[in-house]
């Protein structure tokens, strides 16, 4: 079961963090169609969110084809998006930990190393284009 | 969706001053209602006006769609927790719980005795020998405990420790999702407010300034960042705060619609941001007054991601 | 209801049974006292005899007197402050520490709240009053048989103590109602009971209560009446004429205290006595006058309280 976690300071809505929490769990295979949410109570009871909160992500999941709620039992993924690409990332994720430590000791911030990702990914895909 | 509060046109003086001025709201049910505003500003004279224990010198409010009149039944359906958290000081937490159960028919003893398990709350101990944290905790079981309908709390988590203060939060939170409690509470801490409630009412100087679903207010409002231009002028959109640096001029705006002059980016607002530029500028919009019988913004609108 | 009229009231019960404990003793064993001096000093038996016993009595007083003066106040106030305690926190203790806001939210309205409340109070108080009234009325008696005070019958049977306490109960829950804090419901409590009760026991006694007789004998002789159970409300004197005359010029036509060449000296010069009496069962009557005058006013009061409670702000 996927636990949820908030940042009271990031300016993003809360039902947008949840959302992307539970799409970043299906990306990397955490949560697999079948399983089921916590349910709005369960969520509110470790967050001290608002239920209705809650609800609003879990309707946009099911919007997008993602969840389904399941009357009387709760809400269950339906819907991978964990690509077939992404299995076997075990070696790369490695790879990138690797990356980031080399990073680090160079003295580079999250930042830094973020912004070369992301020039790095544009490049590629620049390139492919 | 029916409206729990209204308010039209409500008013309260005390001797020469209006404490509460024409003040309309209609609040749905099920929500989670923050009421704001600068110490002053009328949340606890409003808050006493819906519970009864002020009679309105303008205009009227009503609870469940009756004036909170002396009635039982009405009375059997709010939880009031007034600011100061009033208990019998030489009672025992035992006591006072024997007090809520005497004094309302729907009181629920299995529940109030968990949740004093779950606060730690020592029956034999005298109130007055309660910290501020625990009398806090003792009073909210007690409006919790008779199974309101609508609970009004007047700031709750002042003087409480942070720990104590998300405790708390999680509870009230934890009993609007399972029993669809309307919860108004006044604060006038922004900051914290924005996880928790999904409706606003701001009051500055005893009127009405902002009410509405937080989710419409913030979408209604941008953020607008662009070359320097004094006097501000935003095209419709009507013009919140302004502020000005030698090269650049901000502007929040309430908009009218999407955005279109290509000199501005828009940023969105943050709710404490909203409601901190309000209160900066207490002439700034007041919401039109909505009909006692009918409840303006109730659905809930879906923003597309 | 009933549970919790009784513990918010019970400190206030407490301190009125404190009360009692502390007056009770002090009304007790100053009255064992005069009773044993009265019969060692042979008073008790001139009494039962029908004597004048003058002497005997101004023995007492001046033995006594400075203690009978304070505990007969003690005895007068006592019931008073039963009142005024019971009632003065009562509304009063619940503005000051703003319970009355969590009192008026839960499922009861205030009418029955305070209707529960007040029953409970004045109930308990006229319990403890009742009490307090036996007390006094046994302390007033032991003196009311030496026919050494006069007020004693106004006091006869409990409704009077009872019924001031009532008054007080009254006034100072009213008190409470509008001056919301406790010390000053208190303090204007106490000075609007002494106000009020003087009032109304002026006019019990000139307009409610039926005259008193008056009966002339001489001076120096026993009174015709003696024996009877009257309550002699004054006495005075007259000379042969039947002008008034003060204690003062009695005592310089006749000089001395008593005794046999007084009592000649008084016969001589024809100086009578005026007592002007109420009959023993017409005691009854003013206390009850007057006991009725006391809860009627009470209840004004009451409702006074009643009305500014049930009002909001």
């Amino acid at each position: 079961m996927i636990e949820f976690y908030l940042d009271r300071g990031s300016g993003v809505a809360t039902y947008l963090q949840l959302v992307h929490q539970v799409k970043q769990a299906l990306r990397l295979g955490l949560l697999r169609p079948g399983d089921q949410l916590p349910t709005a109570r369960e969520v509110v009871a470790q967050l001290g969110i608002n239920p209705n909160t809650v609800l609003k992500a879990y309707r946009e999941l099911e919007r997008e084809g993602l969840v389904a709620p399941r009357p009387g039992q709760g809400t269950f993924v339906q819907q991978s998006l964990a690509s077939p690409s992404l299995a076997g990332t075990d070696r790369l994720q490695r790879a990138l930990a690797g990356w980031v430590h080399d990073a680090r000791a160079a003295g580079l911030t999250g930042e830094d190393m973020a912004a070369l990702f992301d020039r790095a990914v544009r490049d590629a895909e620049e390139g492919v284009a | 969706m029916t409206a729990v509060l209204e308010a039209s046109r409500l008013g309260k003086r005390y001797r020469r001053t209006w404490a509460l001025r024409d003040c309309s709201l209609a609040i749905p049910e099920g929500r989670v209602v923050a009421l704001v505003g600068p110490n002053g500003a009328g949340k606890t004279t409003l808050l006493h006006l819906a519970v009864g224990l002020l009679a309105p010198t303008a205009g009227e409010v009503r609870i469940f769609g009756a004036p909170p009149a002396d009635r039982a039944e009405v009375l059997a359906r709010v939880g009031f927790l007034a600011q100061d958290k009033p208990l019998y000081q030489g009672f025992t937490v035992a006591e006072m719980l024997r007090y809520g159960a005497q004094l309302n028919p729907g009181w629920d003893q299995a529940l109030a005795g968990r949740w004093l398990e779950r606060f730690q709350l020592p029956p034999a101990r005298r109130v007055g020998h309660l910290s501020g944290g625990q009398r806090t905790q003792l009073a909210l079981v007690l409006a919790l405990a008779k199974r309101p309908r609508l609970l009004l709390l007047d700031e709750p988590m002042a003087d409480l420790d942070p720990l104590v203060r998300h405790d708390l939060t999680r509870l009230l939170m934890e009993t609007v999702a399972a029993e669809g409690l309307t919860v108004v509470f006044s604060s006038h801490v922004v900051a914290e407010l924005a996880t928790v409630c999904d409706y606003l009412v701001l009051l500055a100087v005893g009127r009405v300034q902002l009410a509405g679903d937080t989710e419409a207010l913030l979408a209604g409002h941008k953020l607008l960042v662009g070359p320097r231009r004094d006097p501000p002028t935003a095209g419709p959109h009507q013009i919140v705060e302004a502020s000005h640096t030698q090269r650049q001029t901000t502007l929040l705006v309430r908009a009218a619609g999407p955005v279109h002059d290509p000199a501005w980016a828009v940023h969105e607002v943050g709710l404490e941001q909203l409601v901190l530029a309000y209160m900066r500028h207490p002439d700034a919009t007041v919401l039109p007054r909505p009909a006692l019988a009918a409840v303006p913004h109730d659905t809930k609108r879906e923003v597309s991601a | 209801m009933t549970w919790v009229a009784w513990r918010q009231q019970r400190p206030a019960i407490l301190a009125a049974l404190a009360l009692l404990a502390v007056a009770g003793p002090i009304l007790v064993v100053s009255g064992w006292q005069v009773t044993s001096f009265a019969r060692d000093s042979g008073l008790a038996a001139c009494v039962a005899a029908g004597g004048d016993c003058q002497v005997l009595a101004e023995a007492l007083t001046s033995h006594y007197g400075a203690m009978l003066e304070s505990v007969s106040a003690l005895g007068a106030l006592l019931p008073i402050a039963l009142g005024l305690l019971v009632g003065g926190p009562l509304l009063a203790r619940e503005f000051e520490q703003g319970t009355h806001r969590l009192a008026w939210t839960q499922s009861v309205t205030r009418g029955r709240w305070l209707a529960a409340r007040l029953a409970m109070a004045a109930g308990v108080l006229v319990a403890v009053a009742g009490v307090a009234a036996v007390l006094l009325t046994w302390w007033w008696g032991r003196f009311d048989q030496l026919r050494v005070s006069s007020r004693a019958a106004l006091e006869q049977g409990s409704l009077v103590p009872v019924a001031t306490a009532l008054l007080a109960f009254a006034i100072a829950t009213a008190a409470g109602a509008l001056t919301r804090r406790v010390v000053p419901a208190l303090a204007t409590g106490l000075v609007a009971v002494l106000v009020v009760a003087l009032a109304l026991n002026l006019a019990a006694q000139s307009w409610l209560a039926p005259r008193p007789l008056p009966i002339t004998y001489p001076a120096g002789q026993p009174s015709p009446r003696v024996g009877l159970d009257d309550q002699v409300v004054d006495s005075g004197y007259r000379d042969r004429a039947g002008r008034d005359l003060s204690a003062r010029a009695v005592d310089r036509l006749c000089p001395g205290t008593a005794g046999q060449a007084v009592d000649r000296c008084l016969a001589a010069s024809g100086i009578q006595r005026v007592d002007r009496y109420q009959p023993a069962g017409r005691a009854w009557q003013v206390a009850l006058a007057q006991s009725i005058l006391y809860l009627v006013v009470a209840a004004l009061f009451l409702v006074l309280a009643w009305w500014r409670t049930l009002r909001p702000d």
